[in-house]
């Protein structure tokens, strides 16, 4: 049991690993404004080592590869040690994507990425090391699944919306992106934020400025959870709520709720702790016109709370579910 | 088990360094802005208000003096810092397909 112990936290990340990808959550930008070496440049990785695109790589790190392949990408502040759990206390440690690789096929990949920029701009970078890793595959894939952890959905809308734009090969591969705790409409806690540092602002008083200042100096990527309508760079599509979600795939948005009644107070108030539920697709034309298409499907996860989305065996068998009968 | 490799530590190093100079430079605007207050209502007393300009001039001085000496000292140790971990090789990046627990990416 200690020894499982032992490998977890060596797999998960040393604290070092944890603090540079919190770090980068909440000053990801100016790290990379001043070329910090602290800052994560996006990359997937292997074994917690950084997996180069090429042939050889490839191989090197997936000695049996698939036609069918499923990419994690995790949320805001964190790397894919969110991923690890243990369906018994005497089981070693596993996640979504070695188990869907061990019942269903899938090789799964791992993306490391600094999730202090903007939104776009990771999801641009993703579209393009999608687009690279894919040509470099020893195999022709033929199925690609994406899983998105919080910021780490928004990420996939956004590489999906560029990745259409460039006419990626991809993106017509894409069978199913699962969405777990995604703040599709905006996270609540960030809108929060913004209204504090305003008010801060506004206060005459040099101690409350500077307050306001240091809370200001947050991260975009941060910055970008307030509205869901910063995926793309560009000022033409400025009204991101209109950015499309990919036709042909299916899109899962799973939800957690802080308590097991979903209808309660608390969860509609706070959903699963950091994300609400996502609003009826009538107030959002992007999720209706998926909606109408019958290609979205929404799943409450009762008692399970933000973090527990990305590592919970009940999200699991949903996820396996769909994969197996879509 | 992975550690910092040096290209992170010398990071940290720079991000110290930055965050010093950004904490004396918010400590300096605040330390000012309440002191100026304190003065701007001496100054409005007849009587006091000359001798308090003059102490606030010299106050002001004597503040702006000690940041700039902890600007001054914070960039020369970052510098030697700097110059100290450029003495370093960074370590070669390992190959993919080294040990990692079972059933773990």
């Amino acid at each position: 049991m200690s020894g499982h112990r032992k490998n977890d936290s060596a797999y998960a990340g040393h604290w070092t690993d944890w603090s540079v990808s919190v770090l980068n959550g909440v000053l990801g930008d100016y790290l990379c404004e001043r070329d910090n070496g602290l800052a994560i440049e996006q990359m997937f990785y292997h074994r917690n080592r950084p997996l180069a695109t090429t042939t050889e790589s490839l191989r090197a790190a997936y000695p049996h590869p698939t036609a069918k392949l499923c990419i994690l990408l995790h949320g805001l502040a964190c790397n894919e040690g969110v991923w690890v759990f243990r369906r018994t206390q005497d089981e070693p440690a596993r996640c979504y994507g070695t188990l869907l690789q061990q019942e269903l096929g899938y090789t799964p990949f791992f993306l490391r990425y600094n999730t202090g920029l903007p939104i776009a701009v990771n999801g641009r970078r993703f579209a393009g090391l999608l687009e690279e890793m894919l040509a470099c595959y020893p195999v022709a894939v033929e199925e690609i699944v994406l899983l998105g952890h919080s910021m780490g959905g928004l990420v996939v809308r956004s590489a999906c919306h560029y990745g259409t734009r460039m006419k990626h090969g991809w993106v017509n591969k894409v069978r199913h992106a699962f969405y777990l705790g995604t703040p599709h409409d905006g996270a609540d806690l960030e809108v929060l934020g913004a209204l504090a540092t305003s008010l801060l602002q506004t206060v005459p008083h040099p101690l409350t400025r500077v307050i306001a200042k240091v809370l200001n100096r947050r991260s975009r990527g941060i910055k970008d959870l307030r509205r869901s309508d910063r995926l793309c760079e560009d000022a033409a599509s400025d009204d991101g709520s209109a950015t499309p979600w990919i036709p042909g795939a299916w899109h899962h948005l799973f939800v957690g709720t802080l308590t097991d009644d979903p209808q309660g107070v608390a969860s509609q108030l706070f959903g699963d702790g950091l994300v609400r539920p996502p609003r009826s697709p009538a107030r959002n034309p992007a999720a209706a016109e998926q909606a109408e298409s019958r290609r979205v499907h929404v799943t409450v996860f009762p008692g399970v709370h933000h973090m527990g989305l990305a590592n919970d065996p009940g999200v699991y068998e949903h996820i396996k579910l769909h994969c197996m009968t879509e | 088990m992975s550690r910092l490799t040096l290209k992170q530590i010398q990071g940290l190093q720079q991000l110290i360094q930055d965050g010093v100079e950004a904490g004396a430079n918010a400590t300096e605007e605040v330390h000012q802005a309440i002191a100026s207050q304190v003065y701007a209502v001496l100054g409005h007393i007849p009587g006091i208000a000359r001798p308090a300009g003059l102490v606030e001039r010299v106050q002001h001085t004597l503040t702006r003096g000690v940041y700039r000496t902890v600007r001054a000292v914070n960039l020369t140790v970052g510098q030697v810092a700097a110059r100290a971990l450029e003495q370093f090789d960074e370590q070669p990046v390992r190959e993919p397909g080294g040990a990692s627990p079972r059933g773990l990416p």
